[in-house]
């Protein structure tokens, strides 16, 4: 059962997974010669923007830290990260990072979480459902053609069914709009607005959802296919126990735990995803944010968006390996 | 003459190949009264655990039903819908299964392992106190009652068993198949499961179909004993006969070869090898390796008779 | 069907043998005879073209399918077709070497790390553990961005270092686990080493399962380098198939219908990452054969 021992190393490897992220992003933009305020001053200068010479780089200089030594911008840096400071973004001075980042924050977590809510427990049932008719002699042919649907859905990067689906439902069929995450002439708070909200998120959480719930489909069939081997649905089926109670006391209860897992290991890779999505749509979560950072090659907020999707997706992960041991009384004593 | 509780009339169940079936059960037909034990045993892959679980339709492809009836209380079992065989398994034919390490549900407490079979046979003898009734199964197989709490995986296998047999008496079937019980218990573990089937036989007048390939562990609880060989039951005889007299020459080797106190001959091993049940010899099964084979056993195939009452054999040297 | 090898004649024979049960099993033939041909027309196509993907104004821009330009041309004055069979060729190769690279890196590590234990095996696995949980698309863009102007063999290198984790802990657990089976222990006893035994013992009977990981990670590769291709990072100056998108995004190609611009290199990812996972369905069905389903 959950031991303390589980709790504390599963924790220790949080921080030091923090700690890595940290320290790579941290140094890498540092590994580029030169200084990123002068490399910005002359970009903006071939635009034909001035910002006047030697004294702005020393100044903004000052203001990012970069005349200390290393050790100290490291020791700096954390600093200003346990007080919330990400910086300021050099693009958009004076905003700060971490306002930039907290109003599109609602945005992406608002779209993943019902994507992944939507395509998991979707994907997971069926999926359920498609191992379960094994059982029988005869092969369902629903199964087999949701079978090869799946995989094809789910072999397609999420971007790419994006751009289908602003084709098919934006440009072919205008029933969606295309770009931002609302009408921005709409006042907020009321009906219309978040009518409005809705339709602009449903293609990319449509794009992540169709993806990730063939996905989820497979995983959950293959799952349930091997539990179908084991001994105790054997013994189930001898105890005279209803079909329906089998499938969700013995069958379902047991398959849906690796599957958990997997889901924490996958966030990552969703998260990656619906990046690229937000890209693809113009949609004003962390996504886009990160989009025009690079673009303009805006370390601090590059950096801050960066930070932000590590800390929370490991965060995530974290809880999801601490809960994990209260669904599966095997797990929690290593 | 009542009415058997148990009757097994020429079974076959096969296993698809893509050549010829393996007839693992070919034609097996006993029977099984009321407050009676009976044993059944064979070597390795005679059949045994098949047959076991073909008779409530458990088995899984590729082996299939390839002919014969069971009945149970004079109904036949194969010809029932899915849905009345299920209300007959666990609830009247129990089946214990042989490897317990992992037939308990890894993430159902014990407790819920009772009452679901409970609730879906809609079971009312437990009273007012469904736990209090739990409690006394799992204190007579000499288990805790506080280990309706816990889950499988804090269980050793022995524990296991233990408590899969009990969940097998907790509808008070009136007929109770066990798959080698034993055979992964250590023998002080043995002894209790024994003695549980013992009182299970004497107290609460169950039936048991006694599966096992270990003869000297039957003998203590069985009243009559099935000697099955290469897919075929040879012998049956009330146990007391077939220890004194067996008649198959198959079952005098297994008698034989069973150490004991009191006989002073060194226990010997019966030659060779069984067939291969794809392609059975023809005539007797067991001539090949039979010390008495007579020139017929190489071609004809010994009918199973009752050549004395209660005594039954397949064997050329009586018919 | 898998057993240890002895000598070469034995390895020739598996090889022999490893191919003709791809001819077999349909998934797996019919898998690799789609990339193989994919590739191979693309190279062909992009020799003897006429055009440049890459320079501008070559041809006159935004003209409709023809026989001429059989897609058309872009909105920068370039043939689409060719711009198509040259992308391929590039992101081909560029997610093959990166997962070459993974699965090689991954293979290696989890090996020694698994079978020798101790010390080194401790540090290996935190290492893959922390590489797990990170998710690499935020890390690569911001490498990616650092980096600034790529090439194709730090871009196989950069796509590989974050495909290698899942790979790595799979491998490992595996080889934990045959390390205490029979054939293992009993080469152990008759003096082979170390290496000689992974190499000759576990490995091969690993190969169906190598073979739908190494597919996995050259399909996880070239999405997660389309993907960096289309949001502006990687080889610029070269034409791939997620360069050409993100000339797509930028020139709003989806909104305006250009479907002959966009269209076809989806069509091609999409049936890259299909065939791959058909290979590894195949080579599953191997490994497992439950998964055929009942006959």
């Amino acid at each position: 059962m959950y031991t303390v021992k589980y709790f504390v190393r599963r924790i220790a490897m949080y921080v030091l997974t923090l700690f890595v992220a940290l320290a790579i992003n941290f140094i890498l933009p540092r590994l580029i010669p030169g200084n990123p305020i002068e490399a910005k001053m002359v970009q903006l200068f071939r635009q034909g923007v001035n910002l006047g010479g030697k004294e702005f780089v020393e100044k903004y200089s000052q203001l990012f830290n970069l005349d200390q030594p290393m050790h100290m911008q490291f020791l700096l840096y954390i600093n200003n990260l346990l007080h919330g400071n990400l910086g300021l973004s050099i693009t958009y001075f004076p905003s700060k990072v971490e306002e930039m980042i907290m109003t599109a924050i609602p945005w992406t977590i608002g779209l993943l979480a019902v994507a992944v809510i939507i395509s998991y427990s979707v994907g997971l049932i069926l999926g359920a459902l498609m191992g379960w008719t094994q059982r029988k002699e005869k092969p369902s042919k629903w199964a087999n053609v949701f079978f090869s649907l799946f995989m094809f859905l789910s072999q397609t990067p999420y971007y790419i069914l994006g751009i289908m689906l602003v084709y098919l439902l934006t440009y072919l069929l205008p029933l969606f709009p295309y770009g931002g995450g609302v009408d921005l002439a709409l006042i907020p708070g009321n009906i219309e607005y978040i009518i409005s909200i809705l339709k602009h998120a449903t293609l990319p959480a449509l794009s992540i959802v169709l993806v990730q719930l063939g996905g989820w489909a497979l995983e959950a069939r293959g799952l349930m296919v091997s539990v179908l081997g084991e001994d105790y649905l054997f013994l189930a089926k001898a105890k005279g126990l209803r079909e329906r109670n089998i499938f969700r006391r013995y069958a379902l209860k047991n398959m849906i735990l690796p599957s958990i897992t997997d889901l924490a290991i996958a966030l990552g890779t969703i998260t990656s995803g619906s990046i690229i999505t937000e890209i693809v749509f113009s949609y004003p979560g962390i996504g886009s944010l990160m989009y025009n950072a690079v673009r303009e090659l805006d370390y601090p907020l590059i950096q801050g968006v960066t930070l932000v999707v590590i800390f929370g997706v490991t965060t995530a992960a974290l809880l999801i390996d601490l809960l994990y041991p209260l669904l599966d009384p095997r797990v929690g004593e290593k | 003459m009542e009415t058997p509780l148990l009757e097994v009339q020429d079974l076959k169940i096969y296993y698809k190949t893509f050549g010829a079936p393996v007839r693992a059960v070919d034609g097996v037909s006993f029977t099984v009264r009321k407050k009676e034990t009976l044993g059944l045993a064979g070597e390795s892959a005679c059949g045994k655990s098949t047959l076991a679980m073909g008779l409530l339709k458990l088995i899984e492809p590729p082996a299939y039903i390839a002919g014969g009836k069971v009945l149970f209380r004079g109904n036949d079992l194969f010809s029932m819908s899915d849905e009345e065989l299920r209300k007959i398994r666990w609830r009247h034919v129990a089946f214990s299964p042989q490897s317990s390490m992992n037939a308990l549900n890894p993430v159902m407490k014990i407790y819920e392992q009772f009452s679901d079979a409970m609730q879906d046979h809609r079971f009312k003898n437990q009273g007012k106190n469904p736990q209090g009734y739990v409690s006394t199964l799992l204190k007579n197989v000499a288990l805790a009652p506080r280990i309706s709490k816990q889950y499988a995986c804090e269980l050793s296998g022995g524990m296991r068993q233990r408590v899969i047999i009990s969940m097998g008496m907790a509808l008070r079937p009136e007929l109770i198949i066990a798959d080698e019980p034993t055979s992964s218990l250590d023998v002080v573990v043995q002894r209790g499961v024994l003695e549980m089937l013992t009182e299970l036989k004497e107290e609460h007048a169950t039936s048991i179909l006694l599966v096992s390939h270990d003869i000297a562990t039957l003998f203590e609880v069985i009243d009559r004993l099935a000697i099955i060989y290469a897919g075929k039951i040879v012998e049956i005889q009330g146990v007391f006969d077939i220890y004194d007299e067996p008649l198959h020459p198959y079952t005098q080797g297994l008698i034989v070869s069973v150490p004991t106190f009191e006989r002073k001959e060194i226990p010997r091993s019966i030659p060779g090898l069984p067939p291969d049940l794809r392609d059975p010899p023809i005539g007797c099964r067991f001539h090949t390796r039979c010390p008495k084979v007579m020139e017929i056993c190489k071609h004809k195939e010994p009918e199973f008779k009752e050549i004395e009452p209660e005594k039954f054999v397949a064997c050329h040297i009586y018919l | 069907m898998l057993k240890s090898l002895s000598s070469t004649r034995d390895l020739l024979s598996s090889i022999l043998r490893g191919l003709k049960v791809i001819r077999q099993e349909r998934k797996i033939f019919v898998g690799l005879c789609i990339i193989a041909g994919i590739y191979l027309v693309s190279q062909l196509v992009s020799l003897i073209s006429p055009y440049h993907p890459m320079t501008m104004g070559n041809v006159a821009p935004n003209l409709p399918p023809s026989w001429k330009h059989p897609l058309g041309t872009d909105p920068m004055g370039r043939d689409i077709l060719t711009q198509l069979f040259f992308g391929t060729v590039l992101s081909m190769q560029i997610g093959f070497m990166a997962g070459v690279i993974a699965f090689a890196s991954s293979l290696t590590l989890a090996m020694i790390g698994g079978y020798y234990g101790g010390y080194g095996d401790s540090i290996i696995n935190v290492f893959t553990e922390v590489f797990l949980t990170i998710p690499s698309l935020a890390v690569l863009i911001l490498v990616a961005a650092v980096v600034g102007k790529v090439e194709v063999p730090i871009m196989s290198v950069i796509l590989a270092i974050f495909s290698w984790a899942w790979a790595c802990k799979v491998f490992r657990s595996q080889m934990l686990s045959l390390k205490e089976r029979g054939f293992v222990k009993l080469a152990k006893l008759s003096g082979e080493s170390g290496i000689g035994i992974i190499a000759k013992e576990i490995i091969p009977s690993m190969l169906p399962f190598l073979g739908i990981w190494f597919a996995f990670i050259v399909s996880s590769a070239m999405m997660a380098e389309a993907g960096l291709e289309l949001i502006g990072l990687g080889p610029q100056h070269r034409v791939s198939l997620g360069i050409i998108l993100n000339w797509c995004m930028h020139f709003n190609a989806f909104t305006r219908g250009l479907v002959n611009w966009w269209l076809p290199p989806c069509i091609i990812l999409i049936t890259l990452f299909v065939s791959l996972f058909i290979i590894s369905m195949g080579l599953d069905e191997i490994g497992n054969p439950r998964l055929k389903g009942r006959r």
